[in-house]
């Protein structure tokens, strides 16, 4: 039984409600338990880095003294909230004017041993791929999916501690595991446009577009995602992208936990599909799968 | 990002070197940076260029330098302040706010904005810290930190 | 009594910068024994010397201290000045106040002085004690050594088997060549390689001072200068010397499952091969692992199919033992894996290419008969990209130094691509041009003037494969843009790296190599091609990346200075050695067990008549002074000349006693 600190970020309460409900269903099967930390406050995402060091680091270290107190590894679904926890974690670490400065905030004491990692490697390497093969019901034959990792997954190396940077394996190992053919093409870790998403959007329209571009031009039927920003810009902007590219992309962008939940035998509503933008019911009935 | 900035990355750290700061802050080099983190993966001379960028923004936001960007400042300002009073951020209110101030109230309104309502995916209510105790904690939390960051940039000035 | 003299030098400003020599010498001169004690500008200068002889004749000195630089720089000066005044030139110690004292102390002159006051006092109180000594000769045996048979040994070996010495030309592949024999054409002059590499190879093979051993290597090497003894192991080729070198063996072996070196893994190869047509010797060999007879029993084809019977399963490999007065090592260089750059694939994109595997494609011999076409389809290329750099100043990659000729290279093969095939269109990624030799510089030129060759100053950020083309995303920093470069192929200018085996052969000999595998050169601007090791010669890429005008000038550079210590019958040995006094030795075998170099031998002896016991004996051509047996030795029967017990403890006392005057 997998004990982790839970922290779903802001998006999982709102525009990303349908990672969450995914993401709860299928470490129950799995048997994680997922413990929420109580009157988590936000990471700060990318506003807290640009603003002030501090505040970057203050913020996140609240959850980050939780974690350590209940000696639990903590977790987040979405690569921002990962990324933002792990660097507070790495920049106290180095400097340790910046640490004595944010307990003087907080008002509490950390001593830097919380373990802090993405939801994927939880799933994937904590608990183990080979469990994960061992409670699939339903093999997902046929269908090609583009895996996108996005940046704060990847990089920096330090952060992300991964051996493939340019080229990562995590999620089409799991693809591959779950029966369905994960395919070979590499936008994988290019930027989607992230945080500009309401402040400079023909930014996201552009590096969001081309994404979904390649992904279509590589033969995939969808996308799968881990990180509730890149999924709103793949998804909730993709009808305008559609039009300013002057095609009809309809891709489907799903999370990966809903991935895995089809895998698992939960059904369209119990993952909370209806919620994207794109529908992948026609899809998704066409392989069979549903 | 490159393509968007006036001084790519390769110029902008040139002209740190050589201490054009004010041209550069008052380009918009930093501001088109959006942390990805690409360039410090790649730099063969390990510099951590996004870290560079992001400390031009914080120079920028402490007001040492007249702002070159005028909506990410206001976003971010908007941004810090859900956080402060909820906790965490309140979105309906956020954009509201983001759009009334960077005088575009309907940006984003259709189709996104309200096939998201309709979906469910944003609420009107906020989501607020229900512990009292957190709440002042998180409060005062904020008020330090802008007192700690008032005095380092006084010190830098000094 | 004795009668010493002190002299002390100012070295300009190096030493009298921070000491006061005056001081010094006018120190000395209070101290017992001391008759003359004087200070002058450059002791090592002629002048100086002459004062010193001049000094020993009035005074009547019969030993003398010269407080100045290191031993290392000027002990050998002093010595013939000794010996030109007409003394013994053991009776002089010199006093190190410069990287000692004036060099690391010159932020409290007042302390360097007394330090320097200090130390010479020491010196004083050892050459008190100090014994006149005589030279030792030790044979040379005049036979050399050159290991790595590419174009640094090929010239090394040619020029001293020219002076009439004979060598020995080990090579760990099946036929010498190395890396020039892979490159197609050479620059700036765009010669043939082969062709002004094979006459050479020739010339080895047919010289009769020089005896040629391929498919061999060096196991193990005792011994020092001027007598060396090294076991060289010869692999079993399978084999033998009735090979007419038909090569129907090759032909007609059916086993192809190895990819072939020689050509970068681009093709594969039989079991029993010669790297390329033009080996020398033309003898193929048997590669046993994954020879379907040394696996499985069954085949025997080539041993049915060769004429001469020459083919030999039962070869063994063997260990030769040779002795040799001097060794050249000229092992060359590997280039960098780019399959540690993720940003270009991992080295999983077939397209993707080294430097070395375009060289291949583009020779006329290569797996491709010289068409340049993309390694995945065959395809005929339109549009490369070269990107220069890959594996050199790159820190992150723990590679920060420059490889010094991709520059080169990679306008050569821009021009030669082009020439080969006028409608393709070249664009080169650079950091900076690197293009210091003769006539260098115009033929960079050239690539972007006459050849069209696109020349952008950038990094490469990225490369993908998009259908059958390669997207190459990269910078040009000049005018500021992002680049894309819609590719056919991509040629990386992979760095140079010492070979993957350079640090167990240094250490073989002693040798000191730097963090990359390098080899330490004894000084990097006066001795490039020596090492600090006497007797061992280093040329080529072994020491660090350079072209082949560089490599060829040190390789004779090598053969001179063997050819120098041939010339003389007998070697100079120091002789500061070890030496046992066999009436006081117990024989408990202490020494012998602990030396290093396998210096002492027991025997056992009439020490005294009627009197036979078991005894060290120190031998005197190996030993090599270090002092361990001294340290060790129970009964003190052990002492080291040069560096006695008197001496030394004459020293340690004159260091523990506080300055006698201070004025």
């Amino acid at each position: 039984m997998l004990k982790v600190a839970y922290f779903p970020g802001c998006s999982l309460s709102s525009t990303a409600k349908e990672y969450d409900v995914a993401t709860r269903l299928v470490c129950e099967d799995l048997e994680i338990n997922l413990v929420e930390i109580p009157e988590w406050t936000c990471c700060g995402a990318t506003t807290a880095h640009i603003t002030s060091e501090l505040t970057a680091a203050a913020l996140p270290a609240k959850s980050l003294i939780w974690a350590e107190k209940h000696n639990m590894p903590i977790t987040s679904p979405c690569s921002a909230c990962f990324s933002r926890l792990k660097m507070a974690h790495l920049n106290m670490e180095k400097d340790a004017k910046l640490k004595k400065e944010v307990e003087e905030v907080t008002g509490e004491t950390y001593n830097g041993k919380a373990e802090v990692l993405h939801l994927t490697r939880v799933m994937l390497e904590k608990y183990g791929l080979e469990n994960i093969k061992a409670k699939i019901k339903k093999q997902l034959k046929g269908l090609k999916i583009a895996c996108y990792y996005g940046c704060l997954m990847t990089r920096p190396a330090e952060v992300c501690e991964n051996d493939r940077v340019e080229n990562p394996m995590i999620m089409d190992n799991l693809v591959e595991a779950l029966g369905a053919e994960s395919i070979k093409w590499y936008y994988k870790t290019e930027c989607c446009g992230a945080a500009f998403s309401l402040t400079k959007t023909e930014i996201v329209r552009k590096l969001s577009g081309d994404i979904l571009k390649e992904a279509k031009a590589c033969g995939a039927d969808l996308v799968m995602v881990a990180c509730p920003l890149c999924h709103s810009n793949l998804d909730a902007r993709q009808p305008e992208i559609s039009k300013l590219l002057k095609t009809n992309l309809n891709i489907p962008v799903l999370y990966f936990t809903q991935v895995m939940g089809l895998a698992l035998g939960y059904d369209y509503m119990d993952l909370m599909m209806n919620k994207h933008f794109i529908d992948p019911k026609p899809l998704l009935k066409a392989k069979g799968i549903l | 990002m490159a393509y968007a900035m006036e001084y790519p990355p390769t110029m902008a750290m040139r002209m740190i070197q050589l201490g054009m700061h004010d041209r550069l802050m008052s380009a918009n080099t930093s501001w088109f940076c959006v942390s990805c983190e690409t360039c410090t993966t790649r730099c063969p001379r390990e510099i951590d260029i996004a870290k560079v960028m992001d400390t031009l923004k914080i120079m920028a936001q402490a007001g040492k330098y007249k702002l070159s960007d005028n909506e990410i400042p206001i976003f971010d300002w908007i941004f810090l302040k859900s956080i402060e009073l909820t906790g965490k951020i309140y979105e309906i209110g956020m954009i509201g706010a983001y759009n009334m101030l960077s005088l575009n109230p309907f940006k984003d309104v259709f189709p996104m904005g309200v096939k998201m309502i309709l979906k469910g995916k944003i609420s009107f209510i906020p989501h607020l810290i229900y512990n009292p105790f957190e709440m002042i904690k998180n409060i005062r939390m904020f008020k330090r930190i802008k007192k700690k960051d008032r005095e380092r940039i006084y010190e830098k000035n000094a | 009594m004795a009668r010493i003299g002190v002299f002390v030098c100012h070295c300009g400003t190096n030493i009298a910068g921070v000491v006061d020599v005056t001081r010094v010498a006018k120190y000395a001169e209070s101290l017992p024994g001391v008759r003359v004690a004087v200070d002058y500008k450059y002791m090592c200068s002629d002048p100086g010397q002459n004062t010193v002889i001049e000094a020993i004749k009035k005074y009547n000195l019969d030993r003398i201290v010269v407080s100045a630089c290191s031993p290392r720089m000027h002990e050998g000066t002093f010595r013939k000045t000794m010996e030109r005044a007409g003394l013994n030139p053991y009776l002089m110690e010199m006093a190190n106040i410069r990287e000692h004292v004036s060099w690391v102390h010159g932020d409290d002159k007042e302390l360097a002085t007394q330090k320097a006051m200090k130390v010479m006092e020491m010196a004083v109180a050892k050459v008190r004690r100090s014994e006149a000594l005589s030279k030792m000769y030790a044979s040379i045996e005049k036979r050399a050594l050159v290991i790595g048979g590419g174009i640094a040994g090929i010239q090394a070996a040619i020029d001293i088997a020219g002076a009439g010495y004979k060598v020995v030309l080990v090579e760990k592949e099946p036929s010498i060549g190395g890396r020039m024999s892979q490159l197609d054409k050479t620059f700036p002059t765009l010669d043939c390689s082969a062709c002004i590499l094979t006459p050479k190879m020739v010339a080895v093979a047919q010289d009769p001072n020089i005896t040629l051993m391929t498919y061999a290597e060096v196991v193990e090497v005792c011994g020092y200068v001027g007598q060396f003894e090294v076991k060289i192991k010869q692999k079993a080729k399978s084999v033998n010397s009735k090979c007419i070198g038909c090569g129907v063996c090759v032909t007609k072996c059916p086993n192809k499952k190895a990819l072939s070196e020689f050509n970068e893994n681009l093709a594969p190869r039989k079991a029993i091969y010669t790297p390329f047509p033009q080996a020398v010797p033309n003898v193929p060999v048997i590669d046993r692992e994954t020879c379907t007879f040394f696996k499985t029993g069954k085949c025997k084809i080539c041993e049915k199919v060769c004429p001469t019977g020459a083919i030999d399963y039962t070869q063994q490999d063997e260990i030769i033992k040779e002795k040799f007065g001097a060794v050249v090592v000229a092992t060359g260089f590997n280039i960098y894996d780019h399959s540690n750059y993720g940003e270009y694939g991992y080295g999983e994109i077939k397209d993707v290419i080294s430097s070395l595997q375009f060289e291949r494609l583009i020779n006329s011999s290569g797996p491709t008969d010289g068409h340049v076409v993309r390694p995945s389809d065959h395809k005929e290329v339109k549009n490369v990209v070269f990107i220069q750099c890959v594996g050199s100043r790159d820190e992150s990659k723990h590679r920060p130094y420059c490889s010094r000729v991709c520059c080169m290279y990679t306008a050569k093969q821009a021009m030669l691509l082009k020439d080969h095939y006028p409608e393709t269109q070249s664009y080169v990624f650079y950091i900076d041009i690197r293009s210091a030799g003769k006539n260098y510089e115009e033929f960079v030129q050239r690539a972007q003037n006459d050849y069209g060759v696109v020349y952008l100053r950038g990094r490469v950020s990225k490369i993908y494969e998009r259908g059958d083309k390669l997207i190459v995303k990269g910078a040009d920093t000049l005018s500021g843009a992002q680049v894309e470069v819609e590719a056919d192929m991509v040629v990386l200018a992979n760095g140079l790296e010492p070979k993957a085996n350079a640090k167990e052969l240094a250490q073989l000999f002693h040798m000191s190599y730097d963090q990359y595998g390098f080899y330490n050169e004894l000084h990097p601007k006066l001795a490039p091609v020596e090492t600090a090791i006497s007797g061992v010669f280093v040329a080529g890429c072994c020491i660090s990346p350079k072209d082949i005008p560089d490599t060829v000038a040190q390789a004779s550079a090598t053969a001179a200075k063997v050819c120098a210590l041939f010339s003389k019958e007998k070697l100079e040995v120091e002789p500061l050695i070890a030496n046992v006094n066999q009436l006081t030795c117990s024989g408990c075998e202490t020494c012998y067990n602990v030396c290093p170099y396998s210096a002492i031998e027991m025997e056992d002896k009439e020490v005294k008549r009627g009197d036979m016991r078991h005894v060290a004996k120190v031998l005197e051509s190996v030993c090599k002074g270090c002092g361990a047996c001294v340290g060790s030795c129970y009964c003190k029967a052990v002492d080291l000349k040069g560096f006695s017990d008197r001496q030394v403890m004459n020293q340690i006392e004159a260091a523990t006693t506080e300055l006698s005057t201070s004025d």
